[in-house]
């Protein structure tokens, strides 16, 4: 019965979701030095779809970022997860390798920027809500992987480009499993 | 209780589509099937046309048909459904001199828009000339026409689509080849009396089934890459060089954004040309990067004990964040140079043969003029961010692409100083159609020889200065990032030239 109900009212949460997110605008500064431009007169407003809170967490929220100065997308993923109710100490390195190196992740699974929390790593533009679930579950792995910078991730959304990607968990041995994948979102 | 439920919902409705354990290998061979399906049969063709490799001009004229076509390919004994001019990799060279008039009956048998880009030639930017902005449909004929400018400097140019959103798309799937004008620099004695050899330097991103990769599926950000990396459609193709000779290598990188950092065993190389324009004198180099869209023209001397000699790929970090990450697993390993550009890439082979009388480097090629002083200065900064309406894109002074706008305008015959300015992460290859230009510095150390030039890599963090001619032709252009998924994404402007 309980499900039966899901079925029905979920068209109704997403469309309550869009209306709430149209208050938010993008407008987000690559480097400190770049002019804001909005000179499209009609420009549509961007939502994201991530910033909806999925999964409950009761857990640690204290999450260190380190993140170059220049990365943009990087600020956006930490806004992000703050939206979720992380609390972010965000660090800006211009040795973004030593970090990928201390916290063993090897080069197919790096990305931008590289978060810590309970001692796991949370590489790249990964979903809060997969953070949640799995410090929720714990276990044995190194940490979370979305490598590379997919376009329609958290922090790289791109209108209607929305490219497939996984969320991958990695351990000490090199073994890399798939956490979540999103082909259609 | 409730609220968990929902969210469950929330979640399979729209994140979890697929199964568990598949990861991202997706089926792109029945997109592959979709766009060549019965709605595009395959168009019977002239098949003394088909095996063409090399069409000159005749009697002052350069006539030919194009057709890009989707095509099944030998790559290395397997085979690979790829995009073709004429159902070759790479397209049929084109060949023409000063004065001639070109003709070219183009037919698109793809299932999407397509168009050609004369990369380097100086003709009319407008009508049946380099005319980027023309959508020839499916199935669509067009007849480009234009002449070869008595201002043209002799050299390598080439052809490709260059359909906004579509270019790195279609330049990946094959589609290009070279576009050849010969001229002073070919009469020159020891030039002449070289062997001369083309290189067009392809890579495609291939699935085990031979597919190509959806879009959708590439590393966008960082421009896509291929797995499979081919020299005129060969893998590690193999080119003699005679004992005491000189070898010409002509290197076209018609890749969609692959460097490549030119390594010969033991030889180094004696730049004479680049992109389509010779130097004053030969430049000598233990290296050389060729950034998409680049070509150079190298001697090579016979002087070392015969034998075989290996041309290499050394690597080479455009990017700082990895980003190639993932696509190991994605894609499958077939060939075994799956390339993350962290180790050397086999590209040629060099064979020794008999022994000649020994040829002498040329002293002296053609002298270059200087520019006169810029009527005008502008700055073009180069980075990525997000921007109002359309999110992630790539931006040029921090906005986007924008089709019905003009980004610049100059005025014919006047020169121009453009200081291009890279503030991201990662490393861009400037290119202006229809005009060269000279490089004056990079971070303001002037540029050690004269060149000219048409693309230029301006790497993070750089600044560029060029020196720029608006000679002869007005209309409305582009100039872009030839990393070409950046182009696609935003990092391009549209240039019209307007009379005085």
């Amino acid at each position: 019965m309980l499900k039966s109900f899901s079925q029905l009212i979920l068209p109704i949460i997403v469309g309550l979701a869009v209306v709430g997110m149209i208050g938010t605008v993008y407008l987000t500064q690559t480097t400190g030095e770049q002019k804001t431009v909005n000179n499209l007169a009609n420009s549509t407003i961007l939502a994201s779809n991530w910033d909806s809170i999925n999964e409950s967490y009761n857990g640690n929220k204290e999450m260190t970022v380190y993140r170059s100065p220049s990365c943009g997308c990087c600020g956006l993923w930490v806004e992000h997860a703050e939206k979720h109710g992380f609390k972010i100490k965000d660090i800006k390195t211009d040795d973004m390798a030593s970090i990928k190196q201390k916290y063993q992740i090897t080069s197919d699974l790096e990305s931008c920027h590289t978060a810590i929390i309970d001692g796991y790593v949370m590489e790249g533009h990964i979903p809060a809500d997969d953070i949640k679930q799995f410090l929720t579950e714990k276990p044995n792995m190194i940490g979370l992987s979305v490598p590379g910078m997919p376009l329609g991730t958290p922090g790289m959304e791109a209108g209607e480009k929305k490219q497939p990607f996984a969320v991958f968990a990695f351990n000490k041995t090199g073994a890399i499993e798939v956490f979540q994948e999103y082909q259609n979102y | 209780m409730r609220n968990i439920n929902l969210y469950q919902m929330n979640r399979r409705q729209f994140i979890i589509i697929g199964t568990a354990t598949a990861g991202i290998a997706l089926a792109s061979h029945q997109i592959f099937q979709r766009i060549k399906s019965d709605q595009f049969p395959v168009i019977k063709t002239n098949d003394s046309l088909d095996s063409q490799k090399l069409i000159v001009s005749k009697n002052g004229l350069l006539e030919t048909t194009l057709e890009a076509n989707y095509q099944t390919i030998n790559l290395g004994g397997n085979n690979a459904y790829l995009l073709t001019y004429n159902r070759q990799i790479p397209g049929p060279r084109l060949e023409a001199r000063l004065g001639d008039k070109v003709r070219i009956h183009f037919v698109n048998n793809l299932s999407q828009p397509t168009n050609l880009h004369y990369h380097g030639l100086h003709i009319p930017p407008t009508g049946k000339g380099d005319n980027v902005f023309l959508h020839i449909k499916p199935k669509e004929k067009i007849t480009y026409e234009f002449d070869i400018s008595p201002n043209q400097s002799p050299g390598i140019a080439w052809y490709h689509p260059h359909l906004h959103e579509l270019t790195a798309e279609q330049v990946s799937g094959g589609l290009a080849g070279l576009f050849v004008i010969r001229g002073q620099l070919d009469e020159i004695p020891e030039i002449k009396a070289a062997k001369e050899e083309f290189l067009v330097l392809q890579d495609f991103a291939l699935d085990d089934e031979g597919n190509l990769f959806p879009s959708n599926q590439m590393p966008l950000m960082m421009g896509r890459e291929g797995n499979i990396i081919t020299v005129n459609g060969q893998i590690n193709p193999s080119f003699s060089i005679s004992k005491n000779g000189l070898l010409r290598l002509r290197i076209l990188n018609a890749s969609s954004s692959r460097f490549y950092q030119l390594f010969l065993e033991s030889h180094p190389f004696y730049l004479i040309a680049n992109d389509g324009a010779s130097l004053e004198k030969p430049v000598e180099l233990s290296e050389l990067l060729l950034t998409p869209g680049e070509r150079v023209e190298l001697l090579i001397k016979g002087d070392q004990i015969p034998g075989q000699y290996v041309l290499r790929s050394l690597p080479y970090n455009r990017g700082s964040m990895g980003m190639m990450g993932g696509m190991g697993r994605m894609m499958g390993n077939r060939s075994g140079h799956f390339s993350n550009n962290q180790k050397p890439i086999i590209l040629a082979t060099i064979n020794y043969n008999s022994s000649v009388n020994l040829i002498n480097l040329p002293t002296q090629l053609i002298p270059i003029s200087s520019l006169p002083g810029p009527q005008k200065v502008r700055r073009f900064e180069l980075n990525h961010g997000m921007f109002p309406g359309m999110g992630m894109a790539f931006l040029i002074n921090g906005e986007p692409y924008q089709e019905n706008y003009i980004q610049t305008q100059v005025t014919v015959n006047t020169v121009e100083d453009w200081e291009l300015i890279n503030t991201g992460v990662m490393d861009h290859p400037f290119h202006v159609h229809i005009n060269k230009f000279q490089i004056l510095s990079r971070n303001g150390i002037p540029e050690p020889y004269k060149t000219w030039k048409d693309t230029v890599l301006v790497r993070r963090g750089e600044t560029v200065r060029i020196r720029i001619a608006f000679k002869d032709f007005i209309g409305k252009t582009a100039y872009h990032c030839h990393i070409l998924d950046h182009e696609d994404l935003g990092m391009m402007g549209n240039l019209e030239i307007k009379s005085s």
